[in-house]
This record gives structure tokens, sequence and C-alpha cells, in this order.
């Protein structure tokens, strides 16, 4: 894994901005109403009822944690981990309600529209997040064990 | 390669946890200092559902809210009801403000048993608007079609 090429390291400043923009944005609408958080949860019939309020009161936190997160280099890489994993955990809750034809909204960002082609919707961002952390979390660990220390990239060292 | 490996695994984990902590210390700051948190039981956070036939014969001025789509209430819709697209527009939420007073009970409708839109508009009423009166049309639209249907 050889050094990263100009572009390769804007592109990635730009990904890392958009994904960290999307999670601190949905982050803070969930977190300025957990109520409606929790009842948009509920709908997805996945998990009993003080889990889901647990989850609707925690989650919105953890997603505007790790969107500042990405912006500092320290936690990075960890960051970028939990986006991974929460991005795969929020495409499999979809796909489960697109499948079971549940006529809900996502959740995602507050309460929205509902219906299946809604879900679609939904169901394509969180692979697209989840394939965009995918991107930034392999050339993280690939600039590591490359051996080659290249700076973070231009603003992301700003914090 | 399969010790850096490891080690930058171990490194993923440790910020992991950092921010799941440093997370978590948020919310619970956040859920103590916030007053509307939601209830830890589905019976005080539901909407309660009733049945179209119980509905009919109240004796208390009703207004019906369609929390379907735009479309769905465009193409018809229980006659009377006010629509709210989906719960999303707040010219809807206005127009249905202007034609609720005191002592009217809201009844949200969405499409199907199996719909979360009226659960979800109903809840957004009684928290924005402050009615306490506010039930769901248990089955939604379609119970309402098959009730209509049955009837003659």
């Amino acid at each position: 894994m050889g050094r990263w090429t100009k572009p390769q390291t804007v592109i990635a400043l730009l990904v890392r901005l958009v994904l960290g923009a999307i999670f601190i944005y949905a982050g803070t609408i969930k977190a300025l109403d957990p109520a409606a958080f929790a009842s948009a949860v509920d709908a997805y019939r996945l998990l009993p009822y003080p889990a889901v309020v647990a989850l609707a009161l925690y989650l919105p936190w953890v997603e505007i944690a790790c969107g500042l997160g990405l912006f500092r280099p320290r936690i990075q890489l960890g960051a970028l981990s939990l986006l991974f994993v929460l991005s795969l955990v929020f495409t499999v809750a979809i796909a489960s309600a697109w499948i079971r034809d549940l006529d809900i909204s996502c959740g995602c960002f507050g309460a929205g529209a509902t219906g299946a082609a809604v879900l679609r919707h939904s169901l394509l961002r969180s692979v697209t997040l989840a394939f965009l952390s995918a991107l930034l979390l392999w050339r993280e660990q690939g600039s590591r064990t490359g051996g080659a220390r290249i700076p973070p990239a231009a603003g992301g060292g700003v914090s | 390669m399969m010790d850096t490996r490891k080690a930058i695994f171990l490194r993923a984990v440790r910020q992991a946890g950092l921010i799941l902590l440093i997370a978590l210390i948020a919310a619970v700051i956040a859920a103590v200092f916030r007053l509307g948190r939601p209830g830890w039981s589905r019976a005080q956070a539901m909407i309660p559902e009733v049945d179209w036939t119980v509905v009919r014969n109240w004796r208390d001025p009703v207004l019906l809210v369609d929390a379907r789509s735009a479309a769905a209430y465009a193409r018809d819709h229980i006659p009377g009801a006010l629509p709210l697209f989906g719960g999303a527009g707040d010219e809807a939420m206005a127009a249905l403000v202007a034609a609720w007073h005191p002592g009217t009970r809201l009844v949200v409708y969405c499409d199907s048993p199996r719909c979360d839109a009226a659960q979800s508009a109903a809840g957004r009423l009684r928290r924005e608007l402050g009615v306490e009166e506010v039930f769901v049309l248990k089955g939604g639209w379609s119970a309402w079609v098959d009730g209509q249907n049955r009837k003659p």
C-alpha cells in the first residue's frame, strides 16, 4: 500500500465530511425528540419496549459522537468502525421491515413519510453509508499497515 | 503483518469504546435534564385504538385525521377527514388546529393494520397540540372500507 495520491486524499476528506454531517444531523434531530424516535423504533417491532426507549435515548448521541469523532484523529478509527457497524445494523433493520411489508417510516431523520418506496430509498441510503464507511476504514487501516505515515487529511486534523 | 492488524483492531475497539462511553454520558445527561422523555411502558406511549363501530356512536364531536399519503387522500378518504400527508406538513397541521375545538375527539387513521403513520401522527398531535382525546382508528382505512361494504 503505497502513498495515496492527492485526488484520493481529497475524495476521502469529502466522504468523511459528508458522513460526519449526515450522522451529526440525524443524531441531533433524534436527540431533540426522543419520544418521536422511540415511536419510530417501536414501529419496526424488533425490540421489547423498554429496550426501544433506551435505544431512543442512547442511539442519537452515539451518532453525534461518531460524527464528531470522524474529525478527531485520535478516535477516528473507532468512529469509522462504529459508523460501519451502525450502518450495517440499520440496513438489516430496514430490510427486515421492508420484507415484512411494514408500512412504516425509516425514522432515520425523525418523523417522515411511510411506505415501501420510502423504505427502499432508506435501504439504499444505509447501504451507501455502510459502503462509504467501509471504504474509509479500509483506507485508514491501509495507511497504517503500509508503514508510511501519511499526514492526516487537511481539515481532518483541525480539532 | 498479523500483529499490526491485531493492533489496529484493538485500537479501533478501544476508540469505539471511548466513543460509546462519551455518548452514554451525553445521553444520561440529556435524559436527566429533559422533561418530555418517553415513558418506559408501551401502554403509556401508545395512543389507544378504537373500532369504527365505537367511533360512530360517540356523542362528542369527532374530527377525523387522514395520516396516509397525499395521493391516497386525493383518491378517496373517509368523509369529513382532514389530511395530514404522512405526518410531515406544517400547513396541514395549521388547518387541523383551526378545525379543532375543545371537546372534539381526534381519530387518526392510516392505510391498514400494518401501518404506523397513524400512531406516530396521533402521538405528535397529542404532544404538540396537547389534545388528550386522541385515538387511532383500528385497522385504518382498509377496515373502514370493509365496514362500508358490509353495511348494506
